[in-house]
């Protein structure tokens, strides 16, 4: 092994786009997915690793969050107010559609703790919401028959009320 | 460029197993969103409570059946009881003595008075006599008892409308008793019956575990004192005979408080043990015809002991050592307080709610040992189903219960008509709320 260590080294992603990113070896140890590809390797990976399930704007995303939580981890008083008011603003600065772009990468690229994060928050979001609102969110087209939804709102009865409309 | 492809392949199909669709480079150039797999769909319903997944069922059929899975429902039976207990928010069941009506309610929270429009739920029996007799992972268990002496053990989950009635077996129930066996993964019902034979009377302890299949099996060497008449007619007794569940360590119980004892039964070794009550010695002027009532609190057994000008709630830390009951609230004396009060539950902020008789309800903050007696009005809207069922017989016990999707497992219902079914309440009007919490 090189005397290099490990916080030193710069891993190169490539996005679907074909844009690259420099990682630190440390953030890239949070990309279970790339870590993996890593230990796999014989020798050293010095060319950029392409990753073809993942686009520039979620690569990007991911970064930015993995960045910030490694910066707040390290630092030393009010690290859990910061990291909660710039987890809330991470949240609430994407649409629908890209909240479900960011999961797909994240699991993709296998990162934990915003997928926890990220899974959260669309519960937060379809909870309280109608069943239609739901499969508009996910794309599901309902594959009911009429007679059985209306038999299934009446099992269901008492789930169905406190529900805000869309 | 080619042995990294041939190397990031692999891993996709490492990644596959997670339900991932490998997207070749030329395609993916256009933005095309792949859904979101079965997978990752479930890691976002386990963080739903149990109300609104119930009502996602109505989404599609491939949903409908995820939520149903029993490895669906068995983790987010324990994700809540773990790690988020937000998701399967405490109700109270309520149930009459005539046993025609059963009610649910939301447990007592300050967002009651946000949200001042929560509907009550009022449950008609299909006829009179059911008796609840405990609950356990969101499915409430009864018996009915009618004139012919004919017993069956009914489950019943509120949230999946899931409704499964045992075998019938003759003779009258006493001491019951429902729980969850973890050795065996199953649900019993345990139960004192007496029924009337040629030469006389014959007692036996009998087990129900509830399957397709099952029987109402015979359990030897049961305790004398569940038999003994002069306990099972003792008027005192009378709320004392439905046994309360607990789970704690290794050990699955049932409990009854028999005078001065804790009688227990354990499901998974279905044998029986006792262990003494806190401060039973004859100084504190406690008669040995006086009983009490068991409760569970966070998952210890707990008991309300009314003296002099106050009551005392107790907690037994360890289950089964008599040494660690512990006092955990004193409540003063109140005019409007009448005996039994039954201590229900502890908040998440520390607050200890106990209820008395005519709805009163007492609050304890466990960290400043302040009392708040939170004299509730009787128009008030959370009370409005107790307004509604004090028109009949009285209820004694509150049951609280935490919602779930579970049914046994293997189970399906085999009701094949709804043996219950909700009531709506008439609009009362609103409230005249003079409580702060």
């Amino acid at each position: 092994m090189s005397g290099i260590s490990d916080t030193e080294r710069m891993i190169t992603l490539k996005t679907v786009e074909g844009t690259l990113f420099d990682v630190k070896s440390s953030i890239a140890k949070d990309l279970k997915t790339v870590q993996a590809f890593i230990d796999d390797s014989d020798d050293d990976v010095t060319s950029p690793i392409p990753l073809p399930n993942v686009f520039t704007r979620e690569l990007s995303r991911i970064l930015d969050y993995l960045n910030n939580h490694h910066r707040f981890r390290s630092g030393i008083e009010k690290a859990d107010e910061e990291m909660a008011r710039y987890d809330a603003e991470f949240a609430k600065s994407m649409s629908h559609e890209e909240l479900k772009a960011l999961i797909l990468a994240a699991n993709y690229l296998n990162v934990k703790d915003l997928l926890e994060f990220l899974n959260q928050t669309v519960a937060d979001v379809i909870q309280n919401k109608s069943v239609e609102f739901v499969r508009n969110f996910f794309g599901i087209e309902n594959d009911y028959t009429p007679e059985e939804e209306e038999k299934l709102r009446n099992e269901n009865e008492w789930a169905f009320n406190g529900v805000e409309q869309d | 460029m080619d042995k990294h492809m041939q190397i990031m392949n692999k891993e996709a199909k490492r990644n596959a197993s997670r339900g991932l669709e490998l997207v070749s480079c030329s395609r993916a150039r256009t933005r095309q969103l792949a859904d979101l797999s079965e997978e990752m769909i479930m890691e976002i319903l386990l963080r739903l409570p149990t109300r609104t997944l119930a009502s996602l069922k109505s989404v599609c059929r491939s949903w409908r059946n995820l939520i149903s899975t029993p490895d669906f429902t068995r983790k987010h039976l324990r994700r809540s009881c773990l790690r988020d207990s937000s998701l399967t928010p405490p109700r109270i069941f309520y149930c009459t003595h005539d046993g025609w009506y059963g009610g649910i309610e939301s447990f007592f929270q300050p967002s009651m008075l946000d949200n001042p429009s929560k509907p009550t739920k009022v449950a008609r029996f299909s006829r009179g006599g059911y008796r609840i007799v405990g609950s356990c992972h969101g499915l409430l268990c009864f018996f009915d008892s009618d004139a012919d002496h004919h017993i069956h053990a009914i489950l019943w989950n509120p949230c999946t409308g899931f409704i499964f009635q045992s075998p019938q077996i003759n003779g009258r129930s006493y001491f019951s008793g429902f729980g969850y066996d973890h050795l065996s993964d199953t649900y019993k019902f345990y139960a004192t019956i007496t029924k009337k034979v040629a030469s006389g009377v014959e007692s036996s302890a009998r087990i129900y575990t509830f399957g397709p299949t099952s029987s109402w099996r015979r359990i030897d060497d049961i305790p004398s004192t569940l038999l003994c008449p002069r306990t099972v007619y003792d008027p005192c007794m009378a709320d004392n005979l439905k046994g309360v569940f607990l789970s704690s360590g290794n050990a699955c119980t049932i409990n009854w408080c028999v005078y001065d004892v804790v009688l227990y039964f354990d499901l998974g070794k279905e044998t029986y043990g006792r262990f003494t009550l806190p401060d039973r010695d004859s100084n504190n002027g406690y008669s040995w015809t006086h009983c009490t009532s068991l409760y569970v609190l966070r998952d210890c057994l707990s008991v309300c002991y009314r003296k002099t000008q106050r009551w005392i709630v107790w907690q037994m830390k360890e289950y089964g050592e008599a040494k660690s009951w512990t006092p955990l609230a004193t409540i003063p004396f109140h005019p409007q307080l009448y005996d039994p009060l039954q201590p229900l539950y502890i908040s998440e902020s520390d607050v200890l709610f106990v209820m008395s008789r005519s709805f009163k309800l007492v609050l304890c903050n466990l960290n400043d040992g302040s009392i708040d007696f939170s004299m509730i009005d009787s128009c008030s809207n959370g009370m409005e189903f107790c307004l509604y069922l004090s028109q009949y017989s009285s209820f004694r016990m509150a049951y609280i219960f935490h919602e779930s999707l579970v049914s046994p497992n293997g189970l399906q219902s085999n009701s094949s008509k709804m043996l219950l079914h909700f009531i709506k309440s008439e609009p009362k009007p609103k409230p005249n709320l003079s409580f702060t919490w």
